[in-house]
């Protein structure tokens, strides 16, 4: 059935099981006399207060309900009214209403749950103090922060009387599980970035946000995993909650959300020039705006960017306009001298027109881009070729598209312009932005080739003729004709360049082509150079971090450094998550996260990146890696056990191999060989992986052949590829290239001591399935020798690497016979390493001390080991990061 | 996951409230940092430190759930 905003009116209750368990805890507890529940409005106070009283509800406990509000509040024991007898007294009135409620328990701890305490009148409130006192119900109040509550409610925590619990927004962490739960699948990481982002966590706002984005589609999962695109939906109920908290501002307040509103952040200064400074700290006490100290200057931003949609939805367009106009003067006025500036002044001239320098469009595009706000970038480029700003605007925009997987527009506006490019700079950046459209977009690459060597010779001017000169270079690089690209960059002269950022392409592909070439160690020392000029060329190509931080990956991929290369992915994606509609950086670190997990061997992980990563690069081509996550995914798919998916997900990668991304097709061969090994077609995977291997070699992906022989020594083949591999080993670089090395020659001669040596290697490399896989191999070659004490811990240590696995299997795991801890002996087994005597296991566990030697003999025979110190270190092991 | 890892997955008041008892300020010293209550910062505490054990007795993973079958992608256009 599909999910609809009716469907989740069961929102699932997430994030709060600590708080609630807190409050069922000193409910239990008869020296604690109640709970006050504080917090923001919407953060799910309520929510959390009913769950609380279900709980006391199946504990047997007698429980009341009421809700204070304001209607309420202006009547004498208003709130308490319902669970009163209508005749009490007015005599000892107070009193007589305490016994009342304490009645209500018939003689059990009465549990009693007090909604929006702080709208109590006077009464209600010194008769729920009195309860308190008392000690014979359990009050659990709720109660809106920063409001002013009665004295007799406000003393209950003050004095300690009660404990008070601020309930918190949700943080990004949680609101995945909320939205998980909610929407019962996946959802994609930019998705939950940008609703914690404009929700700050505040459970009520995603709700609403989420139904209003499933009612009008914003918010769909056309292929499993939910993706919100455009944007927010600021449905009629959103809409009634956020002017709720407007309503109670003045009118000053409202003016600087409203500035706020078009121009996020504004300076401190410029704020202040238009508004009082009482409202601004006002703003700020009611959690509305926040200020930022960056460098010297302080910026103001609304805290919740949905109230700035609300105001901009519900502000007629004149009052609009007199607000950027507004703006507009106020920074002219301030001398419009910071780049930010130029930024805000394009956007508020796009919104009102007027005058503006083609110049502060381009920069305001090139702002836009560099901070991955794609949507923002186009329209601001837009304009400015709108406004005469020619070649600059119009390569700009046709990067834009192609990177935003819309080539198609991108030629029809190259074809369409009628641009008469004057001087070699602006000849120079047509010819790159056709290039880039024909190599990156469109894949004619031997087009995109001969038209930049074509502007080689018809430019004069020496620095426009090396920028092109190193795009080709970087074209080739990707091709994966090493040699070449790399002959001309060499080529190029070595001093400071005319356009600059050709410094960095040239670094970027000796870096790429480095990798592939297996010299790591430059390739790192490339990557390190070029990262140190990414932030100054970050607005003229904005993609030029990405492609930096890639080759750095990669570098630290093929080196072994899998830790390291999983930290760059996971530090990339997590940056790639926070851009809206900017496709190509989260597909790219989708993938690499993903492969970077598979290669240390946490397969569902790796999964889970990869269908995102894969159903991003679906629909209009973007400029990601899709083949490589394709083949990714199929990869992991495989080593997971789901085979209908990994041929699914291998045809599409075979599908999308371009000869403009050829370096990444190694992988794409890898991940072949192993849908086919999974598959339980071993020969044929082994002709995969040695074809690749040769592949490799002859193309100089040098990088990728000791992968592919090793993949044939794990399929079996081990002999056909231990010479080779032990020949590679003396000279290529990275720290698994010599395991493997010796991994080929163990497996070729059965000897177990030596594989226990190569998974150790592996595990301290923290390929945990490559350790795991040797470690079965060792228990096999143990048995085979009769040592079969070895054998059993070799497969014991198997099992434990495999643990962290997550589920894979691959055809050299069919060998293990692992020793299976039952949960008992693991738990003793886990505590006995961690130093606790096998008395204080027994206590800990409520059980008998023999029944812990027990437990603890059985596993020193199922792992071969001989007594708690191996424990220790067998444990230990497991501790690898 | 080590501690450190799961302290930064915490909602931001409740990382910093625990780095701060960590490093040995008391409660009101913590309350005038995050700018609450000081009576609020025993059990702001507490539920730091529940949360953080959930982390690290279940640290986040693929919800068995989140494994649907995927469609493949639209074909490639070039």
């Amino acid at each position: 059935m599909p999910i609809t905003s009716v469907a989740i009116s069961a929102w699932p209750f997430r994030g709060r099981e600590a708080e609630l368990a807190l409050i069922v805890q000193a409910m239990d507890d008869p020296a604690v006399a109640g709970m006050v529940v504080a917090g923001e409005a919407g953060v799910g106070k309520t929510r959390l207060a009913l769950e609380a009283l279900d709980q006391a509800d199946d504990k047997g406990y007698p429980t009341r309900r009421t809700v204070a509000t304001r209607a309420t509040g202006s009547i004498r024991l208003g709130a308490l009214a319902q669970l009163l007898p209508a005749d009490l007294p007015d005599a000892n009135l107070l009193r007589s209403a305490t016994e009342a409620l304490v009645a209500a328990g018939d003689e059990r701890r009465l549990v009693l749950g007090m909604d929006d305490a702080h709208l109590l009148d006077d009464v209600s409130a010194a008769v729920l103090h009195q309860v308190v006192r008392g000690g014979a119900a359990f009050v659990l109040l709720t109660l809106r922060s920063g409001e002013p509550a009665p004295d007799p409610i406000t003393a209950l925590w003050k004095e300690r009387i009660v404990e008070r619990l601020d309930l918190l927004p949700l943080s990004p962490l949680e609101v995945e599980q909320v939205l998980t739960a909610a929407l019962e699948g996946q959802v994609d990481s930019n998705t939950t970035a940008r609703l914690w982002r404009a929700t700050r966590g505040n459970a009520l706002l995603l709700r609403e946000l989420v139904a209003a984005g499933l009612d009008q589609e914003a918010l769909t999962n056309p292929g499993g995993v939910w993706r919100w695109q455009g944007p927010w939906i600021m449905a009629p109920r959103l809409m009634e909650l956020i002017n709720a908290r407007l309503e109670r501002l003045d009118e000053e307040e409202l003016h600087v959300l409203e500035l706020l509103a078009y121009g996020d952040p504004l300076g401190l200064d410029l704020l202040a020039s238009l508004a009082p400074v009482r409202a601004i700290e006002a703003l700020e006490a009611q959690g509305l705006l926040e200020v930022e100290q960056s460098r010297r200057r302080a910026q103001a931003h609304p805290v919740h960017p949905l109230y700035a949609a609300a105001l901009r939805r519900r502000s007629p367009t004149m009052r609009a306009r007199a607000r950027q106009r507004e703006l507009t003067e106020a920074t002219k006025a301030l001398g419009a001298r910071r780049r930010q500036d130029e930024l805000h002044l394009a956007i508020w001239h796009v919104a009102i027109g007027g005058e503006a320098e083609p110049r502060m469009l381009v920069s305001g595009a090139r702002q836009a881009w560099a901070a991955f706000d794609a949507p923002l970038a186009e329209q601001l480029a837009r304009a400015a070729l709108d406004g005469g700003a020619g070649v600059a605007a119009a390569q700009l925009l046709s990067d834009l598209l192609v990177y935003c997987g819309r080539a198609q527009e991108a030629e029809e506006l190259l074809a369409a312009l009628e641009l008469q490019p004057a001087g070699d700079e602006e000849r120079a950046r047509m010819e790159m932005a056709r290039a880039f459209l024909l190599f990156w977009g469109l894949n004619r690459v031997e087009e995109a080739l001969q038209l930049l060597s074509e502007a080689e010779g018809s430019i004069a001017e020496p620095g426009w003729r090396e920028g092109i000169a190193t795009m080709r270079g970087r074209f080739l690089a990707h091709m994966g004709q090493y040699a070449s690209a790399l002959k001309l960059v060499d080529q190029l002269p070595d001093k400071p360049p005319a356009f600059e950022p050709t410094e960095a392409g040239a670094l970027m592909v000796r870096a790429l082509t480095a990798s592939a070439q297996g010299r790591l160690s430059v390739a790192a020392a490339d990557v390190k150079r070029a990262r140190r000029l990414v932030p100054r060329w970050l607005e003229e190509v904005p993609w030029l971090g990405d492609m930096v931080e890639i080759a750095g990956y990669l570098s630290q991929a093929l080196a072994g450094d899998l830790a390291g290369a999983e930290a760059t992915a996971t530090r990339l994606h997590t940056t790639a998550a926070q851009h809206a509609d900017y496709p190509f950086s989260l597909v790219v670190w989708c993938t690499l996260r993903g492969q970077a997990a598979r290669l240390r061997g946490r397969v569902q992980e790796a999964l889970r990146w990869l269908r995102e990563g894969w159903r991003q690069s679906g629909g209009p081509e973007p400029v990601g890696l899709a083949s490589l996550c394709a083949a990714e995914l199929a990869h992991t798919a495989a080593l997971a056990g789901e085979y209908d998916l990994a041929e699914q997900a291998l045809s599409d990668a075979q599908a999308r191999r371009l000869a403009s991304q050829a370096i990444f097709d190694p992988w794409v061969d890898i991940a072949a060989t192993w849908v086919s090994a999974t598959a339980g077609a071993t020969s044929q995977a082994v002709e995969q992986a040695l074809a690749c291997a040769r592949r490799a070699h002859q193309t100089g992906a040098l990088a990728y052949e000791p992968i592919a022989l090793h993949d044939a020594a794990r399929l079996g083949a081990a002999r056909a590829v231990v010479d080779r591999l032990g020949e590679l080993a003396t000279k290529a670089e990275g720290n698994l290239v010599e395991v493997y090395a010796a991994h080929a020659l163990a497996a070729a001669r059965q000897d177990g001591p030596a594989l226990d040596q190569v998974a150790a290697a592996f595990a301290a490399a923290n390929a945990s399935l490559l350790a795991a896989e040797a470690a079965a191999q060792a228990a096999s070659a143990h048995r085979a020798a009769g040592r079969q004490a070895s054998a059993r811990a070799a497969a014991a240590s198997s099992a434990r690497w495999l643990e962290s696995c997550q589920g894979a299997r691959t055809p050299a795991l069919g060998t293990l016979e692992a020793p299976r801890l039952t949960p008992r002996e693991l738990e003793i087994a886990k505590l006995a390493a961690r130093g606790l005597s096998n008395r204080e296991i027994a206590e800990r566990l409520g059980t008998a001390v023999r029944t812990v030697d027990n437990h603890l003999h059985q596993t020193y025979s199922k792992l071969g080991i001989g007594g708690r110190g191996d424990l220790g270190r067998f444990f230990a092991r497991d501790q690898a990061p | 996951m080590d501690r450190a890892d799961a302290v930064r997955l915490l909602p931001e008041k409740h990382a910093r409230a625990l780095t701060l008892h960590d490093q040995g300020w008391d409660d009101t010293r913590i309350a005038a940092a995050l700018e609450m209550e000081p009576e609020s910062i025993g059990m702001l505490l507490r539920v730091a430190k529940a949360k953080l054990q959930q982390l690290l007795d279940n640290p986040p993973k693929m919800d068995k759930r989140l494994e649907v079958p995927l469609d493949p992608p639209e074909s490639p256009r070039v």
